[in-house]
């Protein structure tokens, strides 16, 4: 069977990088940088989460389909979260009469 | 196949191919079937998290000082070192599927158990934060007060205490629904570890471990964020 087999080396590579972006986001956080904190904060959260998602789940080396469905599940995600923010953060621009 | 013939010379099995069910063409597309279908699941898992996510996105920025508020009554550090846990679990899980694929019987047995321990560990950390939140009056709809030090600043600053109390809905129902799904992650892999003891797969169980791997580090993936969102807002106000 055709299987890759990730070193144990490129695991612990991983492991360690892993825990250098939970230090890089805990201390981010002291730091205030106004309103950039957040997009900071999920830009390190999405880095780990890619880390995770190519080399411990394997989808670097499984088949692409697999990266159609994650890849997916995200964008129905981000529809979701867009319009519903849209929506909430719109309402009362307009005045409606009879509203 | 020859899975018979085979297992004459190897009785533990342990070089043993995969045994092949009848609607597949051949291993690999079995295999292939099994992983996509796990990751069809997870991508289900992601809209389950996912509304409980756009609930968060809409009340914190509809109260951004509320929540910054609330946050910071929980414990950062508990939390950092609960990140670590499931980190290192996440390791122990890639090395188990490792493991499996190499069908090393003994270390896949250790690997998986140290993962299924290290997950306790984080269910015992949140079980020592839950009872922090309980003793400081926070948890919603039992004993939710506005914390003494806070009650000035919310007087002055015209801050909605029931969105302070929305915060810890929302936390409570995140990670207590990751709780569930680690939980049953930590039950899984007590099945697993026990059917690889007892030499239960065909295959060394490669697949089905790396079908388990897919879910428990999914659930890794979800802590990933919650952490941030739930404990690292604005704490250098």
């Amino acid at each position: 069977m055709k299987q890759h087999v990730a070193s144990i080396r490129t695991n612990v590579v991983i492991f360690v990088l892993l825990l250098l972006l939970l230090l890089a986001t805990v201390g981010a956080a002291f730091v205030p940088l106004g309103p950039l904190n957040f997009p900071l904060a999920m830009a390190i959260a999405s880095m780990k989460a890619v880390l995770i998602v190519l080399f411990f789940m394997h989808a670097l080396y499984s088949h692409r389909l697999t990266l159609v469905i994650a890849i997916a599940s995200l964008l129905w995600l981000s529809i979701m979260i867009a319009l519903t923010l849209a929506d909430y953060h719109s309402r009362g621009w307009l005045d409606i009469p009879g509203k | 196949m020859t899975t018979s013939a085979h297992m004459k010379h190897d009785p533990a099995g342990l070089e043993e191919e995969p045994i092949l069910s009848v609607q597949f063409d051949n291993v690999d597309q079995q295999s292939e079937a099994s992983l996509l279908g796990m990751w069809v699941f997870l991508a289900t898992e992601v809209m389950f998290f996912g509304g409980l996510l756009t609930a968060f996105a809409v009340y914190r920025t509809t109260s951004p000082e509320a929540f910054a508020l609330a946050s910071r009554h929980l414990n950062v550090w508990l939390g950092c070192l609960n990140t670590v846990v499931l980190l290192s679990s996440s390791l122990t899980m890639a090395l188990a599927v490792r493991a499996a694929q190499l069908r090393q019987h003994r270390s896949l047995l250790i690997w998986l158990v140290a993962t299924g321990v290290l997950g306790a560990a984080f269910l015992g950390i949140k079980a020592v934060e839950y009872t922090q939140d309980y003793h400081e009056n926070l948890i919603p709809g039992w004993n939710f007060q506005v914390p003494e030090r806070d009650r000035a600043l919310v007087a002055e600053q015209h801050i909605d205490a029931r969105r302070m109390e929305m915060f810890f809905v929302l936390y409570f129902f995140m990670t207590g629904l990751h709780a569930v799904h680690l939980i049953i992650g930590i039950a899984l892999l007590g099945v697993m570890a026990y059917l690889s003891w007892i030499r239960w797969f065909s295959g060394g169980g490669a697949v089905q471990i790396e079908v388990t791997g897919l879910y428990w580090l999914f659930v890794d993936v979800i802590w990933v964020f919650l952490y941030p969102l739930l404990y690292l807002i604005d704490v250098h106000r």
